[in-house]
């Protein structure tokens, strides 16, 4: 069921917030053993919520889709009087005194927090394997990692504890568990949703954004949490639009590019062919589909990994002395922060400079690029490097080749399920836009999902 | 466009700072050092950093 699914049934009186939540306390009871999607369960604060909510919706007080829907939030999120672990030893015993701007909003909202869900070390990786909490496990095969490092989300909302999850994106870390959960996976505009009280891991690339089942349900998350926040000075000004597509999109006359720079290089077979399937799609709905050519992804790679290791380490100094605290492979990369100059930082952030415009330009002539959001599904716990048309790759640097660079330039993207391959991995596909054009980009994506059936579908068991 | 550059000695300045620099950490930053130092020509010259970390995307401060 979706969001906008239960909110119809609640209205309808068809079923209660009490009734939703106790169902997805049921599945997470049942089912966080097998997945570890959630490192804490907020069942009575979840159902005292889901009280209010009943009483409220029949009193005729009504918040909108999200009221008494039940939601989790990733634990880098603060939240008043419930520990905040970031999934690190080093904020184990954190609890907040305060609710972050996403929090607030969610709750004014009506929706009810079930739980703060698992996550990579510090936001700090793509697997989720987390050395002091355990691996999260996809779903869709407990033996492979759900993505990350918004793991926990990606698996709670595919395994039916929770109807959204929000995540945070640093360098793909909503798309890529989207993707290999099969869940719709939104990073919106930079700016366009506030930091504030979230534990940042780098303050120039960090996004906040939904994971959903639908993209509809993404976009009236995103009508939630858009807007400007005085406590966030990235926060933008740009008007808060209804993100929600209409129930019928029509592609016509819609520009979609596929860009030509290294993109559709070296995928797994069954990710190009469902990424082909999904342009085809398009252009059968009616977009314009043409090639376009746009600066180098792997150039916006490497000045995304510049800005991310020295921003990460710069925010990391404050626990230097409890830098044993941390597992190898984010040790690894915040001692390789350390090292990189203040010049490279500073030129990697002139160059970002000429990229962001050199993309803007190639959104004179399109709407939206569309993009596979990895080359290759989720693989087994512990792989630290995935073998592509037979080259070996890092895992971590192969599964963010088509997301960092879109933190980089901060414009919005969408990751949607698109197929799967042939062990029923899920795959999905990326979609690009330009800085706060979320609404078009949610159209096309919606367009795209009614096309298909590939959201519905379930992992084994569930 | 590739310009000549010094190669940093990532374990001599690893043991200087008094980090391990081990081949896991120094490797990678070889190979983004070589990545990264055939853009920096590429920086034109009244280029300024991005700011959308101070200011908002939309440049908008009100």
């Amino acid at each position: 069921m979706t969001i906008l699914e239960a909110a119809a049934a609640l209205r309808a009186g068809t079923v209660s917030s009490k009734e939703l939540t106790q169902q997805c306390l049921a599945a997470i009871d049942k089912n966080n053993t097998r997945y570890n999607a959630f490192l804490t369960v907020t069942g009575d604060f979840a159902l005292a919520q889901a009280a209010q909510a009943d009483i409220e919706l029949a009193s005729g007080t009504d918040r909108g889709p999200l009221h008494g829907i039940p939601i989790a939030l990733k634990d880098v999120f603060s939240t008043k009087g419930i520990r905040t672990t970031c999934g690190s030893l080093l904020y184990k015993d954190h609890v907040p005194d305060f609710d972050c701007a996403v929090a607030e909003k969610l709750y004014a909202a009506g929706a009810v927090m079930v739980g703060k869900a698992h996550q990579h070390e510090m936001a700090y990786g793509v697997t989720s394997n987390n050395p002091h909490f355990g691996p999260v496990r996809n779903p869709w095969n407990v033996d492979c990692v759900p993505g990350g490092s918004s793991g926990g989300s990606g698996a709670a909302v595919t395994a039916g504890m929770a109807f959204m999850a929000m995540g945070s994106d640093t360098g793909g870390s909503i798309r890529i568990p989207a993707s290999f959960c099969n869940t719709v996976g939104l990073k919106p505009t930079h700016g366009r949703v506030s930091r504030y009280g979230v534990l940042p891991l780098d303050f120039t690339l960090d996004h906040m954004g939904p994971m959903t089942r639908s993209v509809r349900d993404a976009a009236v998350c995103l009508n939630a949490l858009a807007g400007r926040d005085p406590r966030d000075e990235t926060s933008s000004y740009a008007p808060v639009e209804d993100f929600l597509p209409p129930a019928q999109v029509s592609l016509q006359g819609v520009r979609i590019g596929i860009p030509e720079a290294g993109y559709y290089d070296r995928l797994e077979p069954a990710v190009l062919a469902a990424t082909r399937h999904t342009i085809q799609t398009a252009a059968a709905l009616g977009a314009r589909v043409t090639p376009v050519e746009t600066p180098s992804l792997f150039d916006l790679n490497t000045i995304g990994r510049v800005i991310l290791l020295s921003e990460a380490s710069a925010f990391f100094e404050r626990y230097t002395d409890r830098k044993h605290l941390v597992g190898d492979d984010v040790r690894t990369l915040w001692d390789q922060g350390l090292l990189l100059s203040a010049t490279d930082y500073i030129n990697a952030q002139r160059l970002r400079r000429q990229y962001c415009e050199a993309f803007r330009r190639v959104f004179d002539s399109v709407d939206v690029l569309i993009t596979p959001c990895a080359p290759a599904t989720a693989k087994r716990i512990g792989d630290t490097t995935v073998t592509i048309d037979g080259v070996a790759e890092d895992f971590r640097l192969a599964t963010t080749r088509f997301v960092r660079g879109i933190n980089v330039l901060g414009f919005p993207a969408i990751s949607i399920p698109c197929g799967f391959d042939g062990e029923r991995m899920p795959i999905g596909a990326q979609l690009i836009a330009k800085p706060f054009a979320e609404r078009q980009l949610l159209e096309v994506a919606a367009a795209l999902e009614d096309a298909s059936s590939f959201h519905r579908e379930l992992p084994p068991g569930l | 466009m590739m310009s000549f550059y010094m190669k940093t000695d990532w374990q001599a300045l690893a043991k200087a700072k008094g980090l391990d620099g081990n081949e896991r950490v120094t490797a990678p930053l070889e190979a983004l050092e070589a990545q990264f130092r055939t853009l920096t020509p590429k920086i034109e010259l009244m280029t300024e950093p991005v700011n959308f970390y101070v200011l908002p995307l939309d440049g908008d401060r009100k």
